[in-house]
């Protein structure tokens, strides 16, 4: 074969868009199954010393964890069915909470004081002033 | 607007000033969020004070374009109509480039009250033709709005060195040079695709498929790409326009760069400028000239509040009187054209049926593009 | 010609005021400076155009500055560009350094940004029609070269920190290929959310800030040990002095960050990288950048402001815009009815200087109001967790829905890739290796198929296009045989540690 054509890519208009990805693709895959039969193999190696694979740290805070997962999304998600302002006070308000890990009397108010004011700057500045498309 | 700017001096200012006066005592951001709150008054009060009696019932309108750039000129064109029509309606008008599948995306999506509607060119509908959009987004699912400008400045160019001084020479010389080929770079699915098969369409009737053989396409993006692709040497003709690459074909421009037009798509000739229209240079497609005028129009989602659409409608009359409007079409080369919605409707039905025969015997981009 | 006969004090006044929204809107997590300048396009119209040029060239440059101060402080980089900034100083921030680190910076900056003033003054249209002489190859080359930087960052294993670049790489490529409008490695059913792939602001502040909240959650919002300390520990002060060893780094971060600016399309963020590399290589002590070295902050912030002068030297002179920020300022210049273009500066001799004076202002504004504010800024670091980030969180959620102009799921891709950003490092993904990855990969792959269009598919174009083309090849190669040594002599040194 001869050495020109075989560093031609054959370009055709209806897969310019593979083209790329392709050669992407094929790299990853060689890297990726490379990597993994190196771990693979490591580990079987020195299976005593190495400890298992965790993917928590220790004694990790299940509860701040996971409701920050699911406030996050919650927010998104009823964000633009109920609107920026309200959705965002309530969450900041539980979020601040959620990571105070308290309800004292001070915490609320900082949680409220930390809602309203940034919602209500945001909201306004840039939703007023600036012209942002809000939520 | 200016109003708007003014306020925000104020406000900087007075929130400067505040903060420098804080600071020093207090907690940073206490200070921080203090000067802000402050501001908000003082420009809540002036915000106030301009009254709003709406002709339309909407804060706000959302003007989507089917193009993401703001140098562009769907962009300006937008621009213009909605600052003049926001005051005709008493509301604010802003617009967005999102890019045309997003728009298309949120007219879908949007309310019937006209709080979001869009604006864009003839590709709204050849883009549909040429399959880069869905066949859900043809005209017939929207509420045609009025067209309002016009480009007339659709055009093609190539360095100010080729052998060919318009686009019927291009042909010509092809048939002369057996050995030559021409690219043209051009964006797929849009006015420059449908001008560029109406020039192939000819070249063909005219002198035959062995020159339509030797003419290939170079499918590219955006109008910087195509400059650089002629740069490059990657190209020999480009699509363009004249309000955007008029600079580089004026004198004193360094050899390497200059252009030059190789003729226009539009009905007449844009004053100033001694660029010939397709038609003059004889360019036919099925024995009738080859024009293409490149118009801009609104769309609106097809429910949309009969109130709304008669304001709009109305609104826009007045404004394409106004000789501002006019004026600041003028500065980047457009021309006013006025097209109430109901006879836009009909004329933009009549002009996707007239070119989509052209669209149909339009060369495979497949075997054409490099 | 004298300042004030170009400019206006109404021009200087909102030349301050853009610089001072800019930074602001720089600072905010999710707030670029290409965002300031469209928000503030359509006010220009009511304005003069040298007024208007005087708000937006602030709104520029405090833009691009302002990014540093979350990169630094909370390390979460503001705006794609001070990406690398957050290599070296948030270890500093945690050091204690804090304030020392924003210092160094903002010094950086207002270096790179006279810099690349001058070579904007005195060598536009010359340097111009160079740089349109780097064609499609030329510029793909030039993205492998910033790309080779993800082999001198990777900590621990360089395969592992490759593999996560080309990873970045191929998420990039997710959505539609413009010049034929296909779609590609969408997934069924989200076809109407991806067309356009994945936007690069949610997926940036996604990996770091929502990443960080992630995981500080997880460890129960503990009060962190740089919290605790005092911003100044007593002999680590900012000093001038500090930059006499740095002067090879900022002239050469400067000239890189200018030089790749004015490349159309390649722009911003590869500036600051390809300077970042180019340190680390260039250092005497490669194995300490990423630990907080000032070096490092001195690199990607000259590079990032010197950029903004590149940008402009195409635009000005041809009337191409060299990254995206620049090419809205094209729009402003339209909306007046002004033509950019080669003749440009011939035509408008007020305008140019306008705009240089307009430069020179901001850069000296961005530089007095950052510089003496900066002990306030510095503060944000003492604020509690569960105050700065819900804040952070809702700002984020703000940018991202508005940088395309209101796209929900913008807000969802930056979730996701929270929870990826969260994810990766467990499972040995080299966050900032993605990223450059992820910021690259577009326009890798648009100058990797234009230089195929235009060779008819030879590959050999890339090897026989001419000697800028040789003369990139050497740097790529010195660049990656450099990582590999230098990766092999880091190894060594822990395990001869180790043994120790």
């Amino acid at each position: 074969m001869d050495v020109k054509e075989f560093f031609t890519i054959e370009m055709s208009y209806s897969t310019y868009h593979l083209v790329f990805p392709r050669i992407i693709m094929f790299i990853l895959i060689v890297m990726g199954s490379f990597l993994l039969i190196r771990t693979l193999v490591k580990k079987s190696k020195d299976r005593e010393n190495s400890a298992p694979f965790k993917f928590f740290t220790n004694h990790y805070d299940r509860v701040k964890f996971y409701g920050t997962i699911i406030l996050l999304t919650t927010y998104a998600a009823v964000l633009q069915h109920i609107g920026f302002v309200l959705t965002s006070i309530i969450f900041m308000i539980l979020l601040t909470l959620l990571f105070i890990g308290n309800l004292r009397k001070k915490s609320i108010l900082v949680s409220i004081t930390n809602g309203l004011t940034t919602t209500i700057v945001v909201w306004y500045v840039f939703g007023q002033l600036f012209d942002i498309t809000l939520p | 607007m200016k109003k708007k700017l003014w306020m925000l001096l104020v406000v900087a200012v007075l929130g400067a000033l505040l903060a420098a006066c804080n600071s020093e005592t207090e907690d940073v951001s206490e200070g921080g969020q203090e000067a802000d709150q402050e501001a908000e008054e003082v420009s809540g009060d002036a915000e106030n004070t301009s009254g709003e009696e709406a002709s339309v019932d909407l804060n706000r309108i959302r003007v989507v374009i089917g193009s993401s750039s703001t140098g562009g000129d769907t962009y300006q064109n937008a621009d213009a109509v909605s600052r003049y029509t926001e005051e005709a309606l008493d509301t604010n008008m802003k617009v967005d480039a999102v890019g045309a599948l997003r728009a298309f995306d949120e007219l879908g999506k949007a309310n019937d009250d006209g709080s979001t509607i869009m604006f864009f060119h003839d590709m709204a509908y050849l883009g549909v033709e040429y399959g880069s959009f869905d066949q859900d987004d043809e005209l017939e699912n929207w509420r045609i709005g009025p067209v309002v400008a016009t480009n007339p400045g659709n055009a093609f160019l190539t360095s100010a060195d080729a052998p060919y001084d318009t686009m019927a020479e291009s042909a010509e010389w092809l048939e002369e040079n057996p050995d030559e080929t021409i690219t043209v770079a051009l964006e797929s699915g849009g006015v420059s695709e449908i001008v560029f098969d109406g020039y192939y369409l000819w070249v063909e009737e005219e002198y035959g498929t062995d020159v339509t053989d030797r003419i290939h396409a170079y499918v590219t993006g955006s109008q910087e790409d195509k400059n650089q692709a002629l740069w490059d040497g990657n190209t020999d003709i480009i699509h363009g326009s004249i309000g955007a690459n008029k600079q580089y074909t004026e004198d004193g421009v360094e050899d390497k760069i200059k252009m030059k037009f190789l003729g226009i798509t539009a009905g007449e000739r844009v004053e100033g400028f001694d660029v010939p229209t397709f038609a003059e240079q004889g360019i036919t497609v099925d024995g009738e000239e080859f024009v293409f005028d490149k118009e801009f129009f609104f769309l609106m989602p097809k429910n949309v509040d009969e109130n709304f659409a008669t304001a709009l409608n109305d609104a826009i009359a007045d404004v394409v009187k106004n000789p501002d409007y006019e004026e600041d079409l003028n500065t980047n080369t457009y021309i006013v054209n006025h097209k109430p919605a109901d006879e836009a409707e009909e004329y933009l039905l009549d002009k996707r049926e007239k070119f989509r025969s052209i669209i149909e015997r339009a060369p495979d981009l497949d075997e054409i593009a490099k | 010609m004298p300042i004030f006969e170009v400019l206006t004090p109404m021009s200087v006044l909102l030349c301050f005021l853009g610089v001072f929204i800019g930074i602001i809107m720089g600072a905010i997590p999710g707030m670029t400076a290409t965002m300031a300048i469209a928000i503030f396009l359509p006010l220009t119209y009511s304005l003069d155009m040298i007024d208007s040029i005087g708000l937006l060239i602030g709104l520029y440059v405090g833009g691009i500055s302002g990014g540093l101060v979350p990169a630094m402080l909370l390390n979460i980089p503001g705006t794609p560009s001070s990406l690398c900034t957050t290599f070296d100083g948030y270890p500093m921030t945690k050091k204690g350094e804090g304030e020392k680190a924003l210092k160094v910076g903002i010094t950086a900056s207002i270096i790179g940004g006279f810099f690349s003033l001058t070579i904007l003054y005195f060598f536009a249209p010359m340097l111009a029609s160079v740089a349109i002489n780097f064609s499609s190859v030329e510029k793909f080359l030039i993205i492998v070269f910033a790309l080779t930087i993800i082999a001198s960052i990777s900590k621990g294993s360089l395969l592992a920190g490759i593999f996560s670049g080309i990873l970045g790489i191929f998420i990039s490529l997710i959505g539609t290929f413009t010049d034929n409008n296909e779609m590609r490695l969408v997934p069924p059913g989200l076809e109407d959310e991806l067309v356009y792939g994945f936007s690069l602001l949610p997926v940036l502040i996604g990996l770091f800030a929502i990443g960080q909240l992630l995981q500080e959650a997880e460890e129960g919002m503990e009060t962190a040990s740089h919290q605790k300390f005092d911003l100044q520990k007593g002999k680590n002060k900012f000093s001038f002095k500090l930059f006499k060893n740095q002067k090879v780094n900022v002239v050469r971060s400067s000239i890189i960050g200018t030089f790749v600016g004015m490349l159309p399309g390649v722009g911003g963020s590869a500036a600051s990288i390809t300077a970042y590399s180019q340190a680390k290589n260039f250092s005497k002590n490669p194995e300490k950048l990423g630990t907080g070295e000032p070096e490092g902050l001195v690199a990607s912030e000259s590079a990032n402001n010197g950029l903004i002068g590149g940008a402009l030297i195409p635009l000005l002179s041809l009337g191409i815009p060299g990254d995206s920020t620049t090419a809205i300022l094209i729009g402003a210049f339209l909306l007046q009815g002004i033509e950019v273009g080669p003749l440009f500066i011939t035509s408008n001799p007020d305008l140019w200087s306008g705009i240089i004076f307009a430069l020179l202002i901001a850069n000296l504004v961005m530089f007095t109001l950052m510089f003496f504010s900066i002990k306030y800024f510095a503060k944000i670091v003492l604020i509690p967790k569960y105050v700065i980030f819900p804040i952070i969180v809702v700002a984020c959620v703000v940018g991202s829905y508005a940088i395309n102009n209101g796209i929900m799921f913008d807000v969802w891709t930056l979730l996701l890739f929270g929870l990826f950003g969260y994810i990766f490092p467990k499972i040995g993904v080299q966050i900032p290796a993605f990223l450059i990855g992820f910021i690259l990969g577009t326009q890798a792959e648009k100058y990797f198929i234009d230089s195929l269009k235009g060779s008819g598919g030879d590959l050999t174009i890339f090897f026989t296009k001419g000697p800028i083309a040789i003369v990139l090849w050497i740097l790529i190669l010195a660049s990656l045989i450099y990582a590999v040594i230098d990766s092999r002599k880091t190894k060594k040194k822990a395990e001869n540690q180790q043994a120790a």
